[in-house]
C-alpha cells in the first residue's frame, strides 16, 4: 500500500520537473531578450509572437527624448506651445456662441445626413455627442461628397446634406422646383483652400495669374507655363528646381473651389504633377520638399508648410489665410461649409434637425469645429429659426 | 467547232461553278471567322474577367507585401540614420536618431508579425503617417538634426509614399480616404505632439475602424475575401511563418539596442559633466578617446553581465533539473525494491 502511495509521487514529480526543466531557459531568453532590448520583458518587440501577434502597447525605455534641460529640449517645448496663440483665439470665438439647451420638443426620430468629406469627421463627432445626450435619436452620416449629398437631399435620399461651398442661385432654384420646398442653408464652420509651399521657400505670394501659370494645363493667364521657381523669384535658393505639384487623387470640394478661383474649368497641367492619396498627403509633400507646391485645405496646415499668402490681381494685395482673414473675407479663397435641409416653411422643419443644428450651432459643437481644423462661423449668421426654440 | 463550243460551255460552266462555290465559300469562311472572331472576343473577354478576378489581391500576396514593406522601412531608416549619424559628434543627434530607429523599425516589425493581415497592413499606414506627422510636418526633424534632417525627411516621405500605393491595392479610394481623414482628426486632437510609434489603427478609429477593416476582410475592399475555413488554416501556417521572419530580423537592429543603452549612458549627468568639463579644443582627441573608452567599458560591462547571467540561470537550472531526475529515480527504485 506504502510502495503504491510512492510510486503514484513519480508522475507528478517528473510532470513537476520537466515543467520547470522547461520554463528555466525559458525565463532565460526573456531576461536576455530584455537584457538586449534595454526593457522590460513585456516590451512589445518580445512580446508579440507570444501573445499571438497582439500588438503590445508598451513602449521600449530608450528615450527620442533630447536630455531635460538641454537647449534642445527647450527648442522642442517652444515648437509644441507654437500654436497656443491660435487657440486662445479660437476659444474667444467659441465663447461667442449659445450654450446648448435641452429643447422641450421631442428629439426623438430619425435622420440622414449625407455629404461633404471635409465636414464628415465633425459631423460623426458631433453626432456621437449629441447621441450621448439624446440616446433615442437616430442619426446616419455618410461621406460622399457634396454634390452627392444635394442629389441625395433632392431625391428624398437624405434629410439633410454638407456641402463645403455655398449654393449657387440657380443650385437653390433647380432643388426648390424639383421638391417643391424651400431649401435652408446654414453655415455651421468656415475653411479656407491654401497654396502650401515648404516653410524654407522664401515666395512672398502668389498672384492668381500665378496659379493659373502653375497649375493649369492652359495657362490662359500667363504667356508661358511657370515650371521653375526663377520665373517666380529669380533671387530664390532653390530658383533653378522645378516646380513640383501635388494635389489629391479626386476632384473634391478644396479643388473645384482652387479651379473656380484660379483655373475657371481648365485642366491641371501634366508636368511635374504629383497625384496624392488625400489631402494630408499633399501637404507631408510640401513639408519634406523644398520645391514643392500643393492645394490643401487651411484644417490641414502644419508648422513646415506655408500656407502662401494670395493676391487676387496684378497690383493687389496679398493676402494670407489666418482666422481673421478668412472669418471677414479678406482671404480670396474662404470655404463656408453648410447644413442643407428641404422644408415647406421655417415651423415645418422636423424637430430633431432642428435640435442637431442648435447643438452644432452651441459652444459645444464650435468646439468641435475647431477640434476638426475648421474655424467658427460668425454668430450673426445664426438663423431665426434656431435662436428660439 | 462544236467541240470547241462544247469546251467554251464547259468553260463557261466551270467558271459559274467556280463562282457558285466561291459565292458559297465566302459566306462560310466569313462565318467561320465571325465565330472564330466571337470565340476569340469571348477568349479574351473570359481572360479579362479572370485577369479582373486574379487583380483581387488575396491575403497571403497581402501578408508578403507587409512583410516586404517592413524590410523596406529598415532600409530606409537605415540609411537615414546612417548618413545622420555619419561623422556626427553630436551627442544628442546621434542619441535621438538611434531612438528613433529602434523604435521605428522595431515597431515595423511588431506590426508586420501581428495576427491580422489586414489589421497589419492599415497599422503600418498609420505608424508612418504618423510618423511624418511627428518629425517632418511638425520641424521636429529640422530643430533637431538640422541640415542633416533632410535625409530622414526625404526617406520618411518615401515610406509614407510606399505604404499607401500598397494600401492602395487592398483599400478603396474612398476607404482611404477615410483612413486618412480619421489620422489626420486624430493628430489634430492629440495636440501634434505624441510619439506615434506605438500608436495604432484601432486606438484612433475604435468601432469605426474595426468595422472598416471587417469590410475589407469580407471582400468590400480590393481584397479577395476569405471565408472562416480559409482563415484559420491560413492563419495557422501564417503564425509559424511569422515567427521565423521575426526570428531573422532581430539581429538586424538588436546592435541598434547595445547603441541605445550607449547612448543612454553618455547622455547621464554623471558622463555629460565628465564630457562638458573638457571645453578646450585642444583636448578634443582626449574627449574622442574618452568617449570611446567609455563606450568600450560600457559594452565590455554589457557582455560580460549578459554573460554571467545567462550563465548562471543555466547553471541553476541544470543543478535543479539533475536534483529532480535523481529524486525521481531514487523515488521510482524504491517503489520497485517495495514492490519486489
Amino acid at each position: 500500500m506504502k510502495s503504491m502511495k510512492l510510486r503514484s509521487l513519480i508522475f507528478p514529480t517528473l510532470v513537476f520537473a520537466l515543467i520547470f526543466g522547461v520554463n528555466a531557459p525559458c525565463s532565460a531568453d526573456t531576461l536576455d531578450a530584455a537584457f538586449l532590448t534595454n526593457s522590460s520583458p513585456s516590451n512589445p518587440t518580445s512580446s508579440n509572437l507570444a501573445a499571438g501577434g497582439t500588438p503590445s502597447p508598451s513602449v521600449p525605455v530608450t528615450s527620442i527624448e533630447p536630455t531635460p534641460g538641454s537647449k534642445l529640449s527647450e527648442a522642442l517645448k517652444q515648437l509644441a506651445k507654437a500654436n497656443e496663440g491660435t487657440v486662445e483665439e479660437l476659444a474667444r470665438l467659441v465663447a461667442m456662441f449659445p450654450t446648448y439647451s435641452l429643447s422641450e420638443s421631442a428629439c426623438n426620430g430619425s435622420l440622414r445626413i449625407i455629404g461633404s468629406d471635409s465636414l464628415g469627421p465633425l459631423l460623426v463627432r458631433a453626432v456621437g455627442s449629441y447621441k450621448g445626450i439624446h440616446p433615442d435619436a437616430v442619426i446616419e452620416v455618410s461621406q460622399r461628397g457634396s454634390m452627392k449629398g444635394l442629389d441625395a437631399l433632392q431625391s428624398g435620399n437624405c434629410e439633410m446634406a454638407t456641402v463645403s461651398r455655398d449654393l449657387s442661385v440657380a443650385e437653390i432654384a433647380r432643388i426648390e422646383e424639383a421638391t417643391g420646398k424651400r431649401v435652408f442653408t446654414v453655415p455651421i464652420a468656415l475653411g479656407a483652400v491654401c497654396v502650401y509651399v515648404n516653410a524654407d521657400n522664401p515666395i512672398k505670394g502668389l498672384s492668381k495669374a500665378q496659379c493659373n501659370g502653375i497649375f493649369s494645363i492652359v495657362h490662359s493667364m500667363t504667356a508661358d507655363p511657370i515650371i521653375r521657381w526663377k520665373q517666380l523669384d529669380p533671387a530664390s535658393p532653390i530658383s533653378s528646381a522645378a516646380v513640383l505639384l501635388y494635389i489629391e487623387k479626386k476632384l473634391s470640394g478644396t479643388l473645384r473651389l482652387f479651379n473656380d478661383w484660379c483655373m475657371q474649368g481648365e485642366g491641371f497641367t501634366t508636368i511635374n504633377l504629383f497625384i496624392e492619396p488625400g489631402p494630408s498627403s499633399v501637404v507631408n509633400a510640401c513639408c519634406a520638399y523644398p520645391s514643392a507646391i500643393g492645394v490643401a485645405g487651411f484644417a490641414l496646415r502644419q508648422p513646415r508648410a506655408r500656407a502662401v499668402p494670395l493676391s487676387e490681381g496684378f497690383g493687389k494685395p496679398f493676402v494670407e489665410p489666418t482666422i481673421a482673414t478668412i472669418r471677414n473675407g479678406a482671404y480670396p479663397m474662404r470655404q463656408r461649409m453648410n447644413i442643407v435641409l428641404l422644408a415647406p416653411s421655417e415651423e415645418k422643419i422636423p424637430g430633431i434637425a432642428r435640435d442637431l443644428l442648435r447643438f452644432l450651432l452651441s459652444q459645444d459643437g464650435q468646439e468641435m469645429v475647431v477640434k476638426n481644423g475648421l474655424i467658427p462661423t460668425d454668430p450673426a449668421t445664426i438663423p431665426a429659426f434656431l435662436r428660439t426654440h | 467547232m462544236h467541240s470547241l463550243k462544247a469546251l467554251s460551255i464547259l468553260n463557261q460552266s466551270l467558271r459559274l461553278a467556280g463562282a457558285l462555290v466561291v459565292v458559297l465559300l465566302i459566306p462560310m469562311f466569313l462565318g467561320g471567322c465571325a465565330s472564330g472572331f466571337s470565340n476569340f472576343l469571348k477568349g479574351k473577354q473570359e481572360h479579362k474577367a479572370s485577369m479582373l478576378r486574379d487583380k483581387r489581391m488575396t491575403e497571403k500576396q497581402l501578408d508578403d507585401l507587409s512583410n516586404a514593406y517592413a524590410d523596406r522601412f529598415y532600409t530606409l531608416m537605415l540609411s537615414a540614420s546612417e548618413r545622420v549619424m555619419r561623422d556626427n559628434m553630436d551627442l544628442q543627434q546621434c542619441r535621438i536618431m538611434n531612438g528613433l530607429r529602434l523604435l521605428s523599425v522595431s515597431s515595423m516589425y511588431d506590426i508586420a508579425t501581428s495576427r491580422d493581415t489586414v489589421t497589419q497592413l492599415v497599422n503600418q499606414l498609420v505608424v508612418v503617417t504618423l510618423d511624418n506627422y511627428f518629425w517632418v510636418d511638425s520641424g521636429r526633424a529640422q530643430l533637431i538634426w538640422g541640415d542633416r534632417a533632410k535625409y530622414l525627411v526625404e526617406n520618411l516621405r518615401k515610406a509614407r509614399e510606399d505604404i499607401w500605393g500598397i494600401a492602395a491595392k487592398a483599400f478603396t479610394d474612398e476607404q482611404l480616404e477615410e483612413i486618412d481623414l480619421s489620422i489626420s482628426t486624430w493628430w489634430l486632437k492629440a495636440g501634434g505632439t505624441e510619439f506615434a510609434s506605438y500608436v495604432r489603427f484601432d486606438d484612433i478609429a475604435g468601432n469605426r475602424g474595426r468595422a472598416l477593416i471587417d469590410q475589407v476582410r469580407g471582400g468590400a475592399g480590393l481584397l479577395a475575401p476569405l471565408d472562416r475555413a480559409t482563415e484559420q488554416i491560413q492563419s495557422a501556417n501564417q503564425a509559424l511563418e511569422r515567427s521565423f521572419f521575426w526570428a531573422k530580423r532581430v539581429p538586424l537592429f538588436a546592435n541598434w539596442q547595445i547603441e541605445a543603452l550607449w547612448y543612454d549612458i553618455l547622455a547621464m549627468p554623471d558622463s555629460r559633466r565628465v564630457l562638458e568639463n573638457i571645453d578646450n579644443l585642444s583636448q578634443a582627441p582626449a574627449l574622442m578617446s574618452k568617449r570611446m573608452n567609455l563606450v568600450t567599458d560600457t559594452v565590455a560591462q554589457a557582455r560580460d553581465s549578459a554573460k554571467d547571467l545567462v550563465d548562471q540561470i543555466f547553471r541553476k537550472a541544470l543543478i535543479l533539473m539533475g536534483a529532480l531526475f535523481l529524486g525521481a529515480f531514487i523515488v521510482a527504485r524504491w517503489g520497485f525494491s517495495a514492490k519486489k
